[in-house]
């Protein structure tokens, strides 16, 4: 280029073309941004991950089954906690039954057993029971996050959210 | 005044005066292409608009956000058919003064480096581009309307705009015609532009008179066909399809007495007074006639009167082509004032065979 | 022209600056496009709901902090400081607890894993030994090595499934221990959790609402992608679904993103949009009420355009009325709609969103503004020429007008006349609309016409009239007792009369006519012979019998001829105009043929057949088939464009002529039906095209009732699942339903708190009106209710009002029945008792009981001679339902409300009579029911007789 070399001194260096380039990368860099942003979708048609479950007064002590069918939660209330446990089989993932005259959840598919607060003690299943978030909502409503969950097997049974005092 | 422009603008008068205007201008090209003539060319142009924008049906339109940038493209076009014709004049001066033209000058055959001038320049140009768009993208959101129901048509249903001229033709022509043979005539007219084409003149420098031909007969079915349609096509086509004035409000009901006759009904009914013949050949013989008349009869006739130098310059294939395709051309205006005079629908009708001219 | 460097076209300098400022205008164009889409109204609500939701929990908080009791708090803070105290002694206690429970834990851990090891060994083995077992046989020493190595590991389970047992208890024990030590403080913060709790989550909730730096974070531009607070909410249903042609998908409803506590109570008293929604519990969004957000979205009632979510205007609220509209146009630069479908019902109008759901249902429940506009749809008898399709109840209406097949037994020809000519001069209250002297018609040339048309339609429907000959003839009568009569006798359940007292006059009982000028218009005759059997003279009629006797009928008669209209009377309509009459006619017959034809067939006919032909196509021009029962006109198609889909009809098929109304679908509906033909003011139009709706002359309020009902007539395909799905009894009890509109029950009966209009004449005693039905089903047999109904006998002799022999059709009959029965829930039939069985001793108690209540002091009929205040009990065995009579006597205001029957057992809680059957109310319940049943008549009484005579008229 026959403009020749010339030494960038520090007047220069804020010279139109630093200016220039600077701003022009910066803004290329912002609009890739900005597409970027664009493909995180702004609303999602994703069924509901939570749900409102009534007040702890309303549950009696013993494993609830009122919100299997609709969410695949079980309430369990056991002296002074109040847990919900996910309805699927740890070992290939079937539907438990909840066997109350043995006090003991059974799956129908390999014959998994677990207790009522999920531990498993008999049949293939390798783990007990996932439980979900529990808290209570400002007006002391029980609310499940199904998409937060704790594992016993990993030592978070007694982690905060995963259980409500009652 | 708007009235005037209303009754002015409708296509029967536009036109005229368009072509007029047309003849005119290649006659008088020096006037119509100086600097002076720029300036009113501008200053006619935003008054005009500065007008009519007062006017809240002219403003609905023209800030309709569909035709916005159809408003900018007509400037755009004005503007560098005026831009290049004056540089063109500029030259032909030059050239009667013996002098090279500009592009000829020993200065501007210097040869200059791709990068930066062209590539960085090139660069801004994008940027810009960029910039407008995204500003253009911010202010005239694309509009949100209902979902899109195939069971219901809007009224007016415009084609995008460049194609609205060939809409505009639709009126005149049958769809065969008008949508597939002439479409495909323009562009095939086009292509063999560069194979017909070999006056030497004019490469690499604006001139006029030296390709007086080639230029006017592009310009006229440039700007007096194909925008004026487009022009028609956009602003002055309202629910429809029936013509508005541009200060006219859309009344969905106006009604246009519009009843056309073919040819052969003027030819054996009004004419003969008898029934039309059942065959379909001679029901359209005055058709046949007058189609085949004007495309090869006339030959001999424009060769004797006009053509002969062209002839000799060009050869005969390439004379005969291009008088078949300038004839092609010519049938578009003549239908139209066939249409708007005498209420003409067609002047072959045979739709057994898809052929109605 | 500056020289530039060799080989360049530009000064490089001048490059570089124009790229820097290119650069620079870029980035804020950039930038620009960053913050317009960042920057949404939307997003400026939700921020300022934190604000609300701030103000709204601080209150509450404050509130709480009030109602805590402070010493108790104070007093339960100090017992916490003290169980904290006592466990810090306890210290090293707990902390040695804690180590044995972490031993034991261990403990159990390891003997666990034990047991699965053995228990895997033992399966395994077990199946190896069941293998060996079936290929080798038990004998074979393999099988014997595997048996003894299964039961050894058997043992070994066995073994340490004890071990593991007794470790876990013992794990038990010590946690039990530990938590016995903390009890105090345990029980403690349990105590304080119960007097603060609710308010330090309330403080929680309070806290997460303000906008630390997390939240900045979470919401800013670019990082939004990940999880923000601020954002969109949908609620998706498929109980109604949006129409994208050819195709239907769930609808989406993004009003919560702004709406953000419509579904939460404690917002009631904050301005729009952060209000509570109304009726939360019973009506819509809460989880329990009739339909739960969750399920059913917003726009399934609302309309409007739930995916759009971008400000005020994009979703097309509709304001409620010029006020409001602005208001928005000032706060939110409000617009009318553009290419939205279905923009937003109008708050007033949401009712109408409930009829394409409940389709099958004559009455909707929670839905008072629909049915009161359905109401007055079914009184004016705008279903007679306009089709409702679809809907339960409008097929089975009668024809709204009276029936003119005999009209001429009954009217004069010139009386016939002058009221087509203008029906409101003779009864200002009168349903029938008025075709002439309108906006349209009133021009002198079509006056003329007008006249002829009148003239013909009159001469015709008295030429083609049939016979009917009185069945009583007119004797004159007392009119004061006439009018006493028909204040009392039940007939202003369904007409208004002119000249009854106040009370006697019931603007909703509008199924039958304003009886006035009736004097002026009936033939004497023929008004005795129809009070006394109104099927006599209209077997299509719904008009009921009162089983009248001829003296009765004669002074109802004498009053109501004395109801005169002197001005009417004097009327003469004017002579039949023959050239026009003519011109019309070959008007007619010119639509096919030249006018020269026209004219040969007119005088084909001799003049009296032209007035019949002139007659004859006037009626069928104005659609008089559609509403009256006319010879000749059975099949006449309803003359009005169907209005099954209404509601959805395009606003551009509306025709608004040149009149100034909004151009919306509600302002056409409401402005029409208070001025029909107001589409042709200003429209020159030829006699034969003139609109020919008449006017009903309606005030607003019925116009915009009547147009809310109308805007949810859509033809919105309802998915299954969102559809309102009757069990197979409610079926039954809405088909029965439209029986009862048919014949007016519910102006006299209040049925399961529908209808009883007639009750506000009954202000004083409602014991003397009508009485409700309330689970009429429950209270009567089917057999009894269905021989009731075909032939009315008294039950409740005390009362003036009867009730009314109607001429239903069997089909007619078996759907009430069954209406009344499934409704409640019944079966056909309790247990017959055909014979009473006696306990020892309760026959005597049951006496006691009966003579002790004093039943017979009211329930007097067959047992003495007093003046009854309650129904003959000698009807129960065939009448009542045992199993009723149980719940009537236990409580019977629960059932009656305004009964004045005591309530003997107080809820069925406690004994009537002290001493009797042991004190047991459901036994001496029991032994009363027995003893009713017991004297009760074997058969439906006698219907009345032949004569007519009833005991106790007036």
């Amino acid at each position: 280029m026959s403009v020749g070399r010339q030494k960038l001194n520090r007047r220069e260096f804020f010279g139109w073309l630093s200016i220039g380039w600077i701003t022009f990368s910066a803004t290329c860099a912002g609009f890739a941004s900005l597409v970027f942003r664009y493909l995180y979708p702004n609303v999602v048609f994703e069924p509901p991950m939570d749900f409102i479950a009534g007040f702890p007064s309303e549950y009696e002590e013993g494993v609830d089954e009122r919100w299997k069918n609709g969410f695949g939660v079980w309430i369990y209330k056991n002296e002074g906690t109040l847990v919900a446990m996910s309805n699927i089989c740890t070992h290939l993932g079937c539907v438990p039954n909840w066997l109350p005259a043995e006090r003991k959840f059974k799956c129908p598919c390999h014959g998994s057993g677990y207790y009522p607060n999920g531990i498993n003690f008999e049949g293939p299943a390798p783990r007990p029971l996932e439980r979900y978030k529990v808290s209570l909502s400002a007006d002391g409503k029980i609310i499940v996050d199904k998409s937060k969950v704790y594992r016993y097997e990993k030592g978070e049974w007694g982690n905060p959210g995963s259980f409500i005092n009652v | 005044m708007k009235a005037v422009f209303n009754f002015l603008s409708q296509p029967q008068i536009s036109f005229t005066m368009t072509i007029i205007l047309f003849i005119v201008a290649i006659q008088k090209m020096e006037f119509f292409a100086s600097k002076k003539f720029g300036w009113i060319l501008l200053f006619g142009t935003l008054a005009f608009f500065g007008w009519g924008m007062t006017d809240s049906v002219f403003f609905g339109t023209m800030s309709w956000p569909d035709n916005i940038p159809i408003g900018i493209l007509i400037a755009i076009v004005l503007w560098s058919t005026w831009f290049s014709l004056h540089k063109g004049v500029e030259n032909d001066k030059r050239i009667a003064a013996g002098e090279p033209p500009l592009e000829g000058t020993p200065e501007n055959r210097e040869k200059v480096w791709a990068w930066p001038n062209l590539v960085y320049t090139e660069l801004f140009a994008i940027i810009a581009c960029t910039i407008f768009l995204v500003a253009w993208a911010i202010i005239f959101k694309a509009p949100l309307e209902e979902p899109a129901n195939p069971t219901w048509a809007p009224n007016p249903a415009k084609a995008p705009w460049y194609f609205l001229g060939l809409q505009e033709m639709l009126v005149y022509f049958d769809p065969w015609m008008a949508g597939v043979v002439l479409p495909v005539l323009i562009i095939v007219g086009l292509v063999a532009i560069p194979y017909l084409d070999i006056n030497p003149k004019g490469n690499g420098y604006y001139t006029f008179r030296e390709r007086k031909f080639a230029i006017s007969s592009f310009l006229f079915g440039w700007l007096v066909l194909w925008i004026f349609l487009i022009i028609v096509g956009t602003f002055l086509r309202g629910p429809n399809w029936t013509f508005y004035g541009p200060f006219e409000f859309w009344d969905h009901h106006k009604v246009v007495a519009e009843n056309n006759i073919n040819l052969s009904e003027i030819f054996w009914i009004k004419l003969f007074n008898t029934g039309l013949p059942k065959n379909i050949f001679l029901r359209e013989i005055a058709g046949i006639l007058l189609s085949v008349g004007y495309l090869f009869g006339s030959i001999p006739l424009i060769t004797k009167f006009w053509g002969k130098r062209y002839l000799e310059g060009m050869g005969k294939v390439r004379y005969y082509l291009m008088i078949i395709l300038m004839l092609t051309m010519f049938s578009l205006p003549i239908k139209m004032y066939l249409r708007w005079l005498i209420n003409l629908k067609y002047i072959i009708f045979m739709p057994e065979f898809e052929l109605n001219i | 022209m500056k020289k530039n460097e060799p080989g360049m076209a530009y000064n490089t300098k001048t490059l570089n600056k124009v790229f820097a400022v290119l650069s620079v205008v870029f980035l804020f164009v950039v930038i620009w496009m960053v913050l317009d889409d960042f920057i949404r109204p939307w997003k400026a609500v939700q921020i300022q709901s934190l604000e609300v939701k701030k103000k709204v929990l601080a209150e509450k908080i404050a509130s709480m902090e009030k109602g805590i009791d402070g010493d108790k708090l104070r007093a339960t803070k100090k017992e916490i400081e003290q169980a904290k105290i006592a466990l810090k002694e306890k210290e090293d206690i707990i902390e040695k607890l804690n180590e044995e429970l972490e031993e034991a834990s261990k403990k159990v851990y390891v003997k666990n894993m034990n047991k699965g090891i053995v228990s895997s060994q033992k399966n395994a083995t077990q199946f190896n030994y069941e293998h060996a077992l079936d290929v080798y046989g038990p004998k074979a020493t393999k099988t014997k090595k595997y048996k003894s190595k299964l039961d050894l590991y058997n043992n070994q389970f066995i073994e340490v499934s004890d071990e593991l047992k007794a470790l876990q208890s013992n794990e038990k024990e010590i946690i039990a221990k530990i938590k016995e030590a903390k009890k105090a403080l345990t029980e403690s913060e349990k105590e304080l959790d119960q007097l603060v709790g609710a308010k330090d989550r309330l403080v929680g909730a309070l806290d997460r609402t303000k906008k630390d730096p997390v939240w900045l974070l979470r919401n800013a531009p670019f990082l939004d992608f990940l999880d923000p607070t601020i954002k969109i909410t949908q609620i998706v249903s498929d109980k109604v679904n949006d129409d994208r042609y050819f195709q239907h998908v769930p609808s989406v409803s993004r009003c919560t993103t702004c709406h953000v506590f419509i579904d939460q109570k404690g917002y009631e008293d904050q301005p729009q949009p952060f209000k509570t929604h109304p009726k939360i519990d019973t009506l819509a969004i809460g989880l329990n009420s009739a339909h739960p957000m969750k399920e059913f979205g917003c726009v399934s009632c609302h309309q409007g355009e739930g995916h759009r979510v971008n400000d005020f205007n994009s979703v097309a609220h509709i304001p409620q009325n010029e006020e409001q509209k602005h208001e928005w146009m000032k706060k939110y630069h409000w617009h009318e709609p553009h290419k939205i479908p279905k923009p937003m019902y109008r708050l007033q109008d949401t009712e109408a969103a409930c009829i394409k759901c409940h389709k099958d249902e004559v009455r909707i429940p929670m839905a008072a503004k629909a049915n009161e506009g359905r109401k007055l749809i079914e009184t004016y008898g705008c279903y007679g020429c306009h089709k409702i399709d679809g809907i339960a109840g409008w097929e089975k209406l009668d024809k709204p007008g009276p029936n003119l097949q005999k009209i001429k037994a009954k009217v004069s020809k010139n009386w016939i006349k002058n009221w087509i000519w203008s029906p409101h001069s003779f009864n200002p209250k009168s349903k029938m609309p008025a075709f002439f002297g309108q906006v349209n018609n009133s021009k002198p040339e079509f006056m003329k016409k007008n006249a002829a048309e009148v003239n013909a339609m009159g001469e015709y429907l008295y030429a083609k009239s049939r016979e009917s000959k009185p069945i009583l003839k007119y004797a004159g009568g007392n009119k004061e007792r006439g009018k006493e009569l028909i204040s009392k006798v039940g007939c202003v359940g369904c007409h208004m009369v002119e000249g009854l007292d106040e009370q006697w006059n019931l603007p909703q009982n509008r199924k039958g006519t304003y009886l006035t000028g009736t004097g002026s218009k009936v033939d004497p005759d023929w008004l005795v012979s129809w009070l006394k059997k109104p099927s006599h003279y209209d077997a299509t009629s719904v008009m009921p019998s009162f089983r009248l006797t001829d003296k009765d009928a004669n002074d109802m008669a004498a009053y109501l001829l004395s109801l005169k209209n002197k001005k009417f009377e004097q009327l003469e309509f004017q002579d039949l105009n023959r050239d026009v009459r003519d011109e019309l006619l070959v008007e007619y017959f010119s639509q096919f043929e030249t006018i020269a034809a026209a004219q040969k067939k007119l005088a084909t006919l001799k003049d009296h057949e032209r007035t019949m032909e002139l007659g004859r196509r006037s009626i069928n021009k104005y659609g008089c088939g559609s509403c009256h029962h006319i010879d000749g006109f059975k099949d006449a198609v309803k003359i009005g464009p169907e209005l099954t889909k209404v509601g959805s009809k395009p606003v551009e098929q509306f025709g608004f002529g040149h009149q100034k109304v909004e151009h919306a679908r509600h302002a056409w509906i409401e402005a029409h039906l208070v001025e029909p033909a107001r589409w042709d003011i200003g429209v020159p139009k030829p006699f034969k095209d003139l609109n020919k709706m008449p006017n009903f002359y309606l005030t607003e309020t019925e116009s915009k009732k009547i147009t809310t009902y109308l805007l949810g007539l859509v033809d919105d395909k309802v998915p299954a699942q969102g559809m309102h799905k009757l069990t197979a009894n409610k079926k039954l009890a809405e088909k029965g339903k439209e029986v009862v509109l048919k014949y007016n029950c519910q102006g006299c009966h209040k049925i399961d708190g529908w209808g009883g209009y007639i009750q506000a004449a009954y202000e004083d005693d409602l014991n003397q009106g009508p009485p409700w039905l309330v689970s009429e089903g429950h209270r009567v047999q089917s057999d009894w209710l269905y021989k009731f109904l075909r032939e009315v006998h008294p039950i409740r002799n005390y009362l003036k009002v009867r009730m009314p022999s109607f001429n239903f059709s069997n089909e007619e009959l078996n759907s009430l029945v069954a209406y009344f029965q499934a409704d409640a829930e019944q079966g056909h039939f309790e247990e017959p008792i055909e014979l009473v069985e006696w306990k020892p001793g309760e026959k005597a108690a049951a006496k006691k009981l009966w003579d002790e209540l004093a039943c017979t002091s009211c329930h007097t009929e067959g047992f003495n001679n007093e003046t009854p205040q309650a129904p003959n009990l000698h009807f129960a065995k065939k009448r009542l339902r045992k199993s009723w009579i149980h719940k009537w006597l236990s409580n019977p205001m629960a059932i009656q409300e305004y009964t004045v029957m005591p309530d003997f057992w107080e809820g069925g809680k406690t004994s009537a009579l002290d001493g009797v059957l042991g004190n047991d109310p459901k036994a001496q319940m029991e032994a009363i029911t027995k003893l009713i049943l017991e004297f009760s008549y074997d058969r439906s009484p006698v219907p009345f007789k032949a004569d007519g005579q009833v005991k106790n008229a007036l």
